[in-house]
């Protein structure tokens, strides 16, 4: 090969390794700043909305509290319960009286986790934090506030619009009403599997209340039931 | 720089300026996008670090690439990390020597020595203080051929 073209094809090369990490670098700046000033772009929450649409079954069930995390972006999330665990605001301790405290976070995203006995962790960011009806806003609008709570012993939990559950399984008591009526299923101490639950989920006097849609449903105990769309 | 009548020479860091402001401008809108209060996504973060950790070392390892050398005998340019090619031009057979910069070279305060032998040209490309490079290529060049040293700044031609 001669010299000329062989120096041309190295000008070249160098010219598109050049460009090609400069292009990386556009992408990355570009990407952090869209994600950061508009985080409804996330690719998360492009996934959760391809869920919806296959879940089709309408679902309203009352049934036993398992143990669940659940993670996203929600329309509020409301809880209510007797706890001395503190609160935590963009790293700012906020002690809570240890009788009937009402928690509401708005546009909230992150992680709750519970069992039946306590919220042991919630997680994340909201726009709005109401602690027992004072409003909390960022100083900044528009922005966020850093929150979270461990260790909180509640009575009532409400998360609204909309809460994604890959799959629960768990045995438990209590009814489920499939279609609005058309099929409902009283459970006695039954294994139960809900596949793609997308809806409200709420906790009220002892009970684990789900609205929503779910993909499959399978109940095994004195009978084996599947419902799928 | 020199050492008993040899230089040792690698690429300037300042070729990899660019880099180097890309990766300023990445930790600087970081900084920004924090002190606004706005959360910044992990894949964000993780790329950044990812880029900047990968820039810095693919400079490092492309300026250790190029090595180059002048003693009493020969111009050396040894390229490569692993697999080396070790290119020797003796000063003997040097017909001259070129310094050649472009506005952004000149402002760096680097540039491209050519020391030439006939067709064979030997480049020290973007190497610090080219001019004392070339006067000390220069000097080397005269001895061999027993001329007393010239001091210039542009180049020789013989």
């Amino acid at each position: 090969m001669s010299e000329p073209f062989m120096y041309m094809r190295k000008k070249k090369n160098k010219y598109y390794t050049a460009l090609a990490i400069f292009l990386v670098f556009v992408s990355i700046l570009g990407y952090m700043l869209l994600t950061s000033f508009y985080p409804k772009l996330s690719l998360t929450g492009k996934i959760i909305d391809e869920v919806r649409p296959n879940s089709t079954i309408t679902i309203s069930a009352e049934l036993g509290i398992p143990e669940l995390k659940v993670s996203g972006d929600f329309k509020s999330v409301k809880l209510s319960g007797n706890s001395e665990s503190p609160l935590y605001i963009e790293g700012s301790k906020f002690p809570l009286a240890s009788k009937n405290n009402f928690l509401v976070f708005e546009n909230f995203t992150g992680d709750v986790n519970f069992d039946q006995n306590e919220i042991s962790k919630i997680s994340g960011k909201a726009l709005r934090v109401s602690v027992n009806g004072v409003p909390m806003e960022p100083r900044i609008k528009g922005t966020t506030l850093k929150i979270s709570v461990d260790n909180f012993n509640y009575n009532d939990l409400g998360i609204e619009d909309e809460v994604v559950i890959k799959e629960i399984s768990y045995s438990t008591s209590g009814s489920i009403n499939i279609n609005n009526g058309k099929n409902i299923f009283s459970l006695d101490g039954e294994q139960i599997i809900v596949e793609d639950f997308v809806g409200d989920l709420k906790i009220l006097g002892g009970k684990f209340k789900l609205d929503g849609f779910v993909k499959k449903l399978d109940i095994n105990g004195k009978s084996a039931i599947t419902i799928s769309s | 720089m020199a050492e008993g009548g040899v230089l040792k020479i690698r690429i300037s860091r300042k070729v990899y300026l660019p880099i180097y402001i890309m990766i300023f401008i990445l930790f600087v809108t970081m900084g920004a996008i924090k002190f606004q209060g706005k959360e910044i996504s992990i894949i964000a973060f993780r790329s950044v670090l990812t880029f900047s950790i990968a820039g810095m070392l693919w400079a490092e390892v492309h300026r250790l690439k190029n090595k180059y050398e002048i003693n009493d005998h020969a111009v050396v340019h040894v390229k490569g990390l692993l697999f080396k090619t070790i290119k020797k031009t003796d000063i003997h057979a040097l017909s001259d020597a070129q310094l050649s910069q472009n506005p952004w070279q000149t402002i760096l305060g680097i540039g491209n020595v050519s020391a030439n032998a006939f067709s064979e040209i030997t480049s020290l490309k973007n190497i610090n203080s080219p001019h004392k490079v070339i006067n000390f290529l220069e000097e080397k060049m005269n001895r061999k051929s027993g001329m007393p040293a010239q001091n210039t700044k542009g180049g020789r031609k013989s």
